[in-house]
């Protein structure tokens, strides 16, 4: 019956995820029929219809899916490393300082170089959300439970939001035209070089993250015992902490701070599935996690369309319910 | 395979809180640590498991010293039951305890049919068969320690290594783990336990040894260990106390 319950979970999500897939190529101020973005898919189509979706749509959609599922596939792993349920890459902080080490590359490199490439991007964003966990980690020994650590997360995330701000206020405008609309957290702008890059990356982590799975599964007993059935615990603890960030640095990188997607959607899957062995739950948050940032940025394109709203408030707003939810239902383990 | 110290020093950070130690144990018994709070019992189980590494001297493992194990083939070896009780969220029985496989698995810890059979038979001689589909958030103590117990059963150690696994279990539960324990051993293997209550101590370990002021202070059967006088001066009782609650009455200790 269990194997039942999972086979649909993934089933549906896949079907889910085509769908939206789908949809984010044919609508928008353009509406393309879905016969008609099958046909450009299968390398047919009208000249019009095919410049939108190869050029436009596409390469925002693909970066949809790998932002979601690098952000949920990032949480899951925090909340191993952490024990808590609600740990996350942007209520941590650490989409915060990935975006603060960004802000400082663009803003300082942008007059010296005339295009900054993907991976220098990536590079500094992971410089940035190492530097957040590092703090966070530290002050994850001095607080106690659930709410303790999110509270310094959340400061922080403040501490480098107000760095980036300053930056911005007193950076030349060119360099402000870099920044915008990235600042908010939006995926506009995506393009093919940068989602290769962003591809890249994501799957290499993501693939190195589900290897994990064997000691995720152990640790989720506590170090202790995870130690006790031979566990190498300080080998798996970085190894956790650099993956994690990795994929919320490339998310960060490519498409600003996108909020609660790496706290609400590896929820999600877990209670699906009704368990929360890695093995099957980092697959199926990466899947949601897909699923949910192409339905959220289909909806922050549609929704008020002319005007395109920022991926993250859309992501607030659907995913913030299911924190408090967890807020209001689990215990943390560990520390109580 | 057994299980000896030799001039072992334990503790933390290069401090030892027990020195001197030359213990060997023996295969098919039950040995218990007592000791006052501090005296070094979890201390010594952490160090002669593989936990902690010693200050100095040596854990032997046959003849061989236990650092020049690997991990997985310490974690064949000799498996734990902590005092601490891990909060699970949405864990089955049956997931706690095939967590037990972990040495024995491949690279994504799936388990194979021999893997299922080990948790099916380490669930069955606990008695927690019924515990398999249910989670773990919504059980009692007494039966979360039954799972963590089948879980160290089915890493297929030769030493099963306890700290206090009494301390949250009442006297039906604590007397069912026993026989539990003393089954296993049966097997030609080695338990080796803290316990914190003395009525438990002096009934039912083949082997008591007394841990305090900073060394094995005595190494018996109960009869032999549980000497009033020693007593006494280990727990550090006060006179007044000994005279007006502890009497001592067939090997039982009584609070009256």
């Amino acid at each position: 019956m269990k194997k039942g319950r999972e086979g649909a979970v993934f089933l549906l999500l896949t079907a889910l995820l085509l769908t939206a897939f789908l949809l984010s190529l044919g609508l928008g101020s353009v509406r393309i029929p879905v016969s008609e973005v099958l046909s450009v898919l299968s390398g047919g189509g009208g000249e019009e219809a095919r410049s939108i979706i190869l050029q436009i749509r596409m390469p925002r959609a693909v970066l949809a899916v790998l932002v979601g599922g690098a952000l949920s596939v990032s949480g899951f792993m925090l909340q191993t490393f952490f024990a808590n349920p609600i740990a996350g890459p942007y209520i941590l902080g650490i989409s915060s300082g990935a975006r603060m080490a960004v802000a400082i590359v663009l803003i300082l490199l942008a007059r010296s170089l005339r295009l900054i490439s993907s991976w220098l991007l990536i590079g500094a964003a992971f410089a940035g959300a190492m530097l957040a966990t590092a703090l966070v980690f530290l002050a994850s020994s001095r607080v106690r439970g659930m709410a303790g650590l999110l509270v310094a997360g959340v400061m922080i995330g403040y501490i480098f939001s107000a760095v980036t701000e300053f930056l911005v206020t007193f950076a030349s405008d060119q360099d402000i035209v870099n920044l915008h609309g990235w600042n908010q957290g939006s995926l506009s702008g995506a393009d093919w070089s940068g989602v290769l890059a962003a591809s890249a990356a994501v799957l290499a982590a993501g693939f190195f993250s589900f290897l994990l799975s064997k000691p995720m599964n152990a640790y989720l007993l506590g170090e202790a015992y995870a130690g006790s059935m031979g566990v190498n615990i300080r080998a798996f603890r970085i190894a956790l902490v650099m993956l994690s960030s990795i994929l919320s640095a490339v998310a960060a990188a490519f498409a600003g701070p996108v909020s609660f997607v790496g706290i609400a959607m590896p929820y999600l899957a877990g209670k699906s599935l009704g368990t929360l062995k890695p093995v099957l739950v980092i697959p199926a948050s990466f899947l949601s996690g897909a699923l949910f940032c192409v339905s959220c940025d289909l909806a922050a394109r549609m929704v008020f369309a002319p005007t395109e709203v920022s991926i993250s408030s859309v992501t607030a707003f659907f995913g913030a319910p299911v924190v408090l939810y967890i807020l209001f239902h689990e215990k943390g383990r560990g520390r109580e | 395979m057994k299980l000896s110290l030799r001039e072992l020093s334990a503790g933390y950070g290069g401090r030892p809180v027990l020195s001197g130690v030359n213990l060997s144990f023996r295969e098919g018994e039950i040995t218990a640590f007592i000791g006052p709070n501090g005296a070094g019992k979890s201390t010594i189980l952490r160090t002669l498991s593989g936990m902690l590494p010693p200050v100095s001297g040596e854990v032997l493992l046959g003849d061989k010293s236990l650092s020049s194990l690997t991990r997985m083939e310490l974690a064949r070896q000799i498996a734990l039951v902590l005092t601490e009780r891990p909060v699970l969220r949405m864990m089955t029985g049956y997931e706690l305890v095939s967590q037990g496989r972990y040495p024995y698995t491949g690279l994504l810890g799936v388990l194979e049919s021999k893997d299922r059979r080990a948790v099916e038979e380490a669930l069955k001689r606990t008695g927690a068969v019924y515990l398999a589909d249910r989670q773990i958030s919504a059980m009692s103590d007494g039966e979360r320690q039954k799972l963590l117990l089948s879980r160290a059963i089915c890493q297929e150690p030769e030493i099963l290594v306890l700290d206090e696994p009494f301390l949250f279990l009442d006297i039906g539960r604590q007397l069912e783990f026993y026989s539990i324990l003393k089954e296993f051993a049966e097997g030609g293997r080695t338990v080796l336990l803290s316990i914190h209550e003395l009525g438990m101590a002096s009934r039912l370990p083949d082997r008591l040894i007394a841990v305090g002021e900073g060394g094995i202070v005595a190494d018996g059967t109960p009869g032999e260990v549980l000497d009033p006088e020693r007593i006494r001066s280990l727990y550090h009782i006060r006179d007044e106390d000994y005279d007006k609650y502890m009497s001592r009455s067939e090997g039982q200790w009584f609070i009256t």
